[in-house]
């Protein structure tokens, strides 16, 4: 699952210390991953920017609190992510003036964008993160959608690998009491097989 | 399958602006204490339990150095980490997967050594921290960039911060010098 493989740990020591070189490689690093992310939940090409760009900007603000896996700050980027776009509103709000002064793309959806939209998005997923609580959702995401095991979610989110499990168990049962659709089944039953 | 990506032009302007709003950021105040991180995770086989690996800084801001040390030498380094051990087994949490990577210690320790792992890597986190920039080059980090540069024909240069400049000059794709080596 993690092609990084923990080898970019000093690009993290470096960046996190105001290296501003080491912090632009690991957004080439993580960029399109986590872009993936919001669009998956958002499934709107600006917002998934805005989310992924205000995700980028926390990890600088939160650098202190970060929690690496493997290494890597991509689970707690993706986690942060993940309630960037429960909260999108508030995100922009902080970093108001950086995002307008960027450039966005043309809202209109592409053929890969429609591709995409076909193929890993999944219509109910926002309403289902919404459903759960901040750290829940957290969870839920890296675990159901990104591949990682509950004990590395663990790390990223800062609770113990038997909480993580606990807190799946309760999630996966409360999902598909009340989101039982068949895409989101394959994503439970992809994790409870794990 | 398809790939959906941020327009290239927010990309870059976005980039560059995150690389200037880190690069121009004021020191912000030093919390008292130093939250301990967790780094990598590994199974240990023989305990089935979840561990951690340290040596691998979390806390950019882990505070001044000791009184009496202005720089720190392979000896403030190594005795440092040799109290932080002793603090560890004093806790009853012992290290375990101990390696030496570039001469920067790593160790892990086991989920439940969190509280134990706070507590003793409070006085060496400065000096850990300072060791592992110091010590950035000889990171496997560093060593995949300058592979990744000798590969294009560009001569590594000889410190971190010029091959973090030649990377970005180069215009490589660093997600690409990152993946596993797939010849063998």
């Amino acid at each position: 699952m993690a092609a990084i493989d923990g080898a970019e740990r000093a690009l993290w020591q470096r960046g996190a210390t105001g290296d501003g070189g080491a912090f632009g490689l690991i957004f080439d690093l993580h960029g399109d991953r986590v872009f993936r992310h919001a669009y998956r939940i958002l499934r709107d090409v600006q917002d998934a920017e805005d989310a992924s760009a205000v995700a980028f900007l926390e990890l600088w603000r939160r650098r202190r609190d970060v929690r690496l896996v493997d290494g890597s700050p991509l689970p707690w980027l993706l986690a942060t992510t993940t309630n960037t776009c429960r909260n999108l509103d508030r995100g922009r709000r902080r970093y108001r003036s950086m995002l307008d002064s960027l450039p966005h793309a043309v809202p209109a959806p592409s053929a890969e964008d429609i591709a995409l939209d076909g193929q890993v998005v999944d219509s109910d997923l926002a309403a289902a993160l919404a459903m759960l609580s901040r750290p829940d959702a957290e969870l839920f995401a890296l675990v159901a959608l990104e591949g990682y095991t509950a004990a590395d979610a663990a790390v990223a989110i800062g609770v113990s690998p038997g909480a993580a499990r606990t807190r799946m168990h309760r999630i996966r049962a409360r999902l598909q009491e009340r989101l039982g659709h068949r895409t989101l089944a394959g994503y439970l039953a992809k994790e409870a097989a794990t | 399958m398809n790939t959906v990506r941020m327009s290239p032009e927010f990309a870059t302007a976005f980039r560059a602006r995150l690389v200037e709003h880190v690069a121009t950021a004021r020191p912000r105040r030093r919390r008292g204490l130093v939250a301990g991180g967790v780094a990598l995770t590994l199974t240990l086989a023989a305990s089935g339990g979840l561990a951690a690996v340290g040596g691998a800084f979390t806390n950019p801001e882990a505070g001044p150095l000791p009184d009496g040390v202005d720089v720190v030498t392979q000896q403030v380094y190594d005795d440092a980490y040799a109290k932080f051990e002793a603090c560890m087994n004093e806790g009853g949490a012992s290290l375990a997967a101990k390696r030496d990577v570039g001469g920067v210690h790593e160790f892990s320790y086991l989920a439940e050594a969190q509280p134990v792992y706070d507590k003793c890597y409070v006085d060496f986190a400065p000096i850990d921290f300072r060791w592992q920039v110091a010590h950035s080059y000889e990171s496997e980090t560093f060593i995949r960039l300058r592979e990744c540069l000798t590969g294009t024909g560009i001569e590594p240069g000889e410190d971190a911060d010029t091959v973090l400049a030649q990377v970005k000059d180069s215009g490589l794709d660093v997600q690409e010098c990152f993946e596993p080596s797939t010849n063998g």
